[in-house]
C-alpha cells in the first residue's frame, strides 16, 4: 500500500507543478506551458548526456539516486489519502519523515559543494541558513497540534481531526496552520522567498545548488524537489484541513480520499501561484524576518494548549 | 547647431597639467581618440574632448607623439576618466601611458603580444593570435572568497564576466571584464564611403541605433557644413524620443525581472511590445534601424502615422502611469529597490558618468540641452533629476523621463504636421566634399545617456578613423562602486538598473 502510494506521487509530482506553471502564466497573462510540461522536461533530461565536472567526485554521481530515494521513503509515511496508519512506513512517525527530508536536503548541499563552483557554495549557504530557521517551526506548528493528546504521528493528527473536525479545530490549529503554510512557501522555493523561474544565478537559492548538474542527475533532482513540494503541500493538508480523507481501507472511501486530495492539492497550488503573482522576492537579510515571524506563531500555537481559552 | 569646439594643441609632458587645469575649470572628459597618422604626418595623434555642460562649449587637446615613440604620461592618476581610454589606445594602437596606475588589458583579454589591431598598417582581414588568459592568484584576508560570474550566464544575455570579492553576501569589490562582444566596427569602417558607413554604425547597438545614427551624422554634417531640410529635422527628433520611449518602458519591466516582480515584468513588456510594433509601423524596423541617414531621413512620416504614434503613445503612457503606481506602491519591491546600490554624486562627477544615471544622483547633464541637436533647441521642455542615487531613484528617473518624452512627441507631432500636406517634401541634403584630413565630433543623447562619435575623414570622401564612445561605455566604470557594500542577491538588480549595453561599450 505505501510502496503504491509513493509511486502515485511520483508521477503526479510534475503534474502539480506544471498546474502551478500554467495558473501562474494565466495569472500574469500569458499562455504559459502545458501542464505536462514537467514530465516532457524529465524526458529530455534523461536522454541528454550527463555533464560532470573534472572537480567533482563520487558524490555527484550517487547523490542524486540517494535523494530521490530518501525523498521515496518520506512519501511512503505520509496519509495522502486513508489515514490507517497500519499501511504506512513507521506508521508515519512525524521526527522521522522531517529527518528524512532533512537528510535530502544535506545531500543536495553536499552535491552543492562537490564541483566546488561558486554558485553551489552561495546557493547551499543561503539555503542551509534558512532551513536552519524552518526546522524549528516546522516541529512547533505539527507538535503543538498532537501535544494535548500525545500524537507524534501525521496519521494520528489526522484521524484525530477527521473524528471530531469541529470540536478538535481549535485556534491552535489555526495558528499552527498560518505558520505551517509560512513554512511550505518557503519549503517549496517560492517566491517571496526564492523564485523559482530566474536566470539570475546570483540570486539563487535552491536552484544555485543544482547549477552544475545536467542530463540525467538534473532529472532526478528537479523529480525529488517536485516530489518535495507535494510532500510538503500533504503534510500541510494532514495536519490541517485532512476533510475527505478516508479512515478506514474502504475501496469507496479511498476512491473518495484520492479524488479530494487531487482537488485540495490544486487549491493549494493554485494559492500558492496566485501568491507568486503579486509579489516580489523580498531581499535575503529579510527572509529570517518572515521565518521568525513563522516561528512565534508556532510559539503561540504551542502556548495555546496549556492556556485555558 | 554646430559645436563650438577651441583646439590647443599642446607637448606631451604639458598634458598631466593642462588637464588637471581643465578639470578644475568645471570641464569634464567626453572622449579620448587615439590615432595612426604616421602616414600622412609621420605621428601617432591623441585627442582629448573636454565639455563644459554649462557654458555649452568642447575643448580639444591634442597631443602628438613621434612614431618611433609612441609614450605620454598617463593622466588617470589626476582625471580617472580617462582610465579606460588610455587602456583602450595601448591594447588597440599601442600608445602607452606611462606611470598608469592600473595599466591591464581592457579590449584584448590575456598577456600583451604586442599586437595592435587598430594600427593602419595591420591589415583589417586578419585574425588576432590566441593568447593565454591567466588568472592572478587572489590576495585574500580570511573569511574573504571570490565569486567568479559569466562571461557566460544562465539566463540569455549579453556576455560579461564579473569577479566579486565577498565577505558572506557582502561586496567588497568588484571586477568587470568586458569587449567579449568586440567586433571591430571601428576597424571595419575604415575606408568606408562615409554615407555607406551609416549602416555599420547603427549596428553599434540593437537598442541605440536611431540615438548612434545621429551622433554620426552630427560629426559628418558638421564637417560638411551643412543644414537638414527642417521637416527631416523634426522627424529624426522625434525618432529620437521614440527610441528612448521604449527603451526606458522596457527597463522599467527589466528592473522588476530583477526581483522577480512578474506583474511588472508582464505588463512593461507588453507596452514595450505595442511601442516596437509602432516602431515597425512607423519605420519598417522594430529597433527604428535605416530610418536616420546623412543629411536628413530616409522617410516622411505620414499624417496617418502621425495620429497612431500620438494615440499609441498616450495610451502606453497612461497604461504606465497605472503600471508604475502599483509598482512603487508594492512593499516589498519597494524595499528593494531603495536604497540599493547607492551612486554617490562624487563618483558621478569623477568619472563622468552620464544618462538617467547621471541624473539621478543629482547631476543635470543631458546632450539635449547642454549641446542641443536637431529640434531640441526649438523645444521648451524641461529633464527631470533625483537626488537619492539609488535603485529607486533610478526607475523614477526613467518614469519621469517617460512623461516627459510624451509631453515632447505631442509637440514635435505639431511641428511636423506642418509639412506632412505639401507635395514637394525634401528629406536630405546632398552631402557636400569633405575635406581630407578633417575631424569633428558628434553627440546625441540615447536613453542610455550621451553618445559621442569621433570622425576623421580620410580620401573621398571616406572614413579614415571612426571612434564611437556610446553611454554604456562612459558609464561601466562607475557599475563597480554602485554595488559596494551591497549583498550578491542585489547585483543583478543593481546592474540592470544601469542597463547598459555590452554591444555598444565593447563596439
Amino acid at each position: 500500500m505505501s510502496v503504491i502510494q509513493a509511486c502515485l506521487l511520483v508521477f503526479f509530482a510534475p503534474l502539480v507543478q506544471g498546474v502551478i506553471k500554467h495558473t501562474k502564466a494565466w495569472m500574469q497573462g500569458r499562455k504559459g506551458p502545458s501542464v505536462w510540461q514537467p514530465y516532457r522536461e524529465l524526458r529530455k533530461y534523461f536522454r541528454k548526456g550527463t555533464v560532470l565536472s573534472d572537480q567533482s567526485s563520487l558524490v555527484t554521481t550517487v547523490v542524486p539516486y540517494l535523494q530521490l530515494a530518501l525523498v521515496f521513503m518520506a512519501a511512503m509515511m505520509l496519509p495522502v489519502v486513508t489515514a490507517a496508519s497500519h499501511t504506512l512506513l513507521a506508521s508515519s512517525d512525524i521526527f522521522l519523515f522531517i529527518y528524512l527530508l532533512g537528510f535530502a536536503r544535506l545531500l543536495t548541499a553536499v552535491v552543492g559543494m562537490d564541483s566546488g563552483s561558486a554558485f553551489g557554495g552561495m546557493g547551499i549557504s543561503r539555503d542551509l541558513f534558512i532551513s536552519l530557521l524552518v526546522e524549528p517551526t516546522v516541529f512547533l506548528a505539527i507538535l503543538a497540534t498532537g501535544i494535548a493528546a500525545n500524537i507524534y504521528s501525521f496519521s494520528g493528527l489526522s484521524t484525530q481531526l477527521l473524528s471530531h473536525p469541529v470540536e478538535e479545530f481549535t485556534l491552535t490549529h489555526l495558528l499552527a496552520a498560518v505558520a505551517l503554510f509560512m513554512i511550505v512557501m518557503t519549503e517549496v522555493g517560492r517566491l517571496p522567498i526564492d523564485n523559482p523561474d530566474t536566470h539570475l544565478e546570483l540570486t539563487m537559492i535552491h536552484e544555485a545548488a543544482v547549477l552544475d548538474l545536467s542530463g540525467r542527475h538534473i532529472a532526478l533532482m528537479s523529480l525529488g524537489a517536485w516530489m518535495r513540494q507535494l510532500l510538503w503541500f500533504t503534510v500541510f493538508l494532514d495536519v490541517c484541513v485532512p476533510a475527505g480523507m478516508a479512515s478506514g481501507l474502504t475501496v469507496s472511501g479511498i476512491l473518495l480520499g484520492v479524488v479530494v486530495w487531487i482537488g485540495k492539492v490544486f487549491v493549494l497550488g493554485t494559492m500558492l501561484a496566485a501568491l507568486e503573482s503579486v509579489n516580489a522576492k523580498m531581499r535575503l537579510f529579510a527572509v529570517p524576518r518572515f521565518l521568525t515571524f513563522a516561528l512565534s506563531i508556532a510559539v503561540f500555537a504551542l502556548l495555546t494548549n496549556f492556556v485555558a481559552v | 547647431m554646430t559645436l563650438m569646439i577651441s583646439e590647443m594643441e599642446i607637448e606631451r609632458n604639458q598634458l598631466p597639467a593642462e588637464c588637471l587645469r581643465l578639470v578644475e575649470a568645471g570641464y569634464r572628459l567626453l572622449t579620448m581618440v587615439g590615432t595612426d597618422e604616421r602616414e600622412e604626418i609621420g605621428h601617432y595623434v591623441l585627442r582629448y574632448y573636454f565639455a563644459n555642460d554649462r557654458a555649452s562649449n568642447v575643448t580639444l587637446l591634442t597631443v602628438k607623439m613621434p612614431a618611433n615613440d609612441p609614450t605620454y604620461p598617463s593622466v588617470t592618476a589626476v582625471m580617472p576618466a580617462a582610465d579606460w581610454y588610455e587602456r583602450e589606445v595601448y591594447d588597440l594602437l599601442g600608445i602607452e601611458p606611462l606611470s598608469h596606475p592600473n595599466l591591464h588589458p581592457l579590449v584584448l583579454h590575456g598577456q600583451r603580444l604586442a599586437v595592435y589591431p587598430l594600427r593602419r598598417d595591420y591589415p583589417v582581414d586578419q585574425s588576432l593570435p590566441e593568447v593565454v588568459r591567466e588568472v592572478e592568484e587572489p590576495n585574500l584576508a580570511d573569511g574573504q572568497f571570490i565569486v567568479p560570474v559569466g562571461p557566460i550566464h544562465a539566463g540569455i544575455i549579453e556576455p560579461g564576466h564579473f569577479r566579486f570579492l565577498v565577505e558572506g553576501e557582502r561586496i567588497e569589490s568588484l571586477t568587470a571584464q568586458l569587449f567579449y562582444t568586440h567586433r571591430g566596427i571601428e576597424k571595419s569602417a575604415e575606408g568606408m564611403q562615409v554615407e555607406e558607413a551609416m549602416a555599420l554604425v547603427e549596428q553599434t547597438c540593437g537598442v541605440c541605433s536611431v540615438s548612434h545614427a545621429l551622433a554620426y551624422a552630427h560629426a559628418i554634417e558638421a564637417l560638411a557644413n551643412m543644414t537638414i531640410p527642417v521637416q527631416a529635422k523634426w522627424t529624426r527628433t522625434l525618432l529620437g524620443e521614440l527610441e528612448r520611449l521604449y527603451n526606458h518602458v522596457g527597463d522599467v519591466g527589466n528592473l522588476c525581472a530583477g526581483i522577480g516582480f512578474s506583474f511588472g515584468t508582464m505588463q512593461a513588456g507588453r507596452l514595450k511590445e505595442q511601442l516596437q510594433q509602432l516602431n515597425d509601423d512607423v519605420t519598417g524596423h522594430r529597433y527604428l534601424r535605416g530610418a536616420v541617414v546623412v543629411g536628413g531621413v530616409s522617410k516622411a512620416i505620414s499624417m496617418a502615422l502621425l495620429e497612431r504614434i500620438r494615440m499609441a503613445v498616450s495610451s502606453v503612457l497612461q497604461e504606465l502611469g497605472e503600471v508604475a503606481s502599483v509598482i512603487l506602491s508594492h512593499e516589498i519591491v519597494c524595499d528593494r529597490f531603495a536604497s540599493a546600490g547607492i551612486l554617490e554624486r562624487a563618483v558621478v562627477e569623477r568619472f563622468g558618468a552620464v544618462g538617467p544615471a547621471a541624473r539621478a544622483s543629482g547631476v543635470e547633464r543631458d546632450v539635449r540641452v547642454n549641446f542641443p541637436y536637431d529640434g531640441y533647441g526649438d523645444l521648451e521642455f524641461s529633464v527631470p533629476t533625483f537626488q537619492a542615487g539609488d535603485v529607486m531613484a533610478r526607475l523614477q528617473q526613467r518614469i519621469a523621463e517617460v512623461n516627459e518624452t510624451g509631453k515632447l512627441i505631442e509637440t514635435i507631432i505639431k511641428n511636423l504636421t506642418v509639412f506632412v500636406t505639401k507635395t514637394n517634401q525634401t528629406l536630405v541634403t546632398p552631402l557636400r566634399p569633405l575635406l581630407e584630413g578633417s575631424y569633428t565630433i558628434g553627440m546625441s543623447e540615447s536613453a542610455r545617456g550621451e553618445n559621442v562619435h569621433f570622425v576623421m575623414v580620410g580620401k573621398h570622401q571616406t572614413i579614415r578613423r571612426l571612434r564611437i564612445r556610446s553611454a554604456s561605455y562612459a558609464n561601466w566604470p562607475i557599475v563597480p562602486f554602485a554595488v559596494l557594500g551591497n549583498v550578491i542577491p542585489d547585483f543583478p538588480l543593481i546592474n540592470k538598473s544601469f542597463e547598459l549595453c555590452y554591444a555598444c561599450c565593447d563596439r
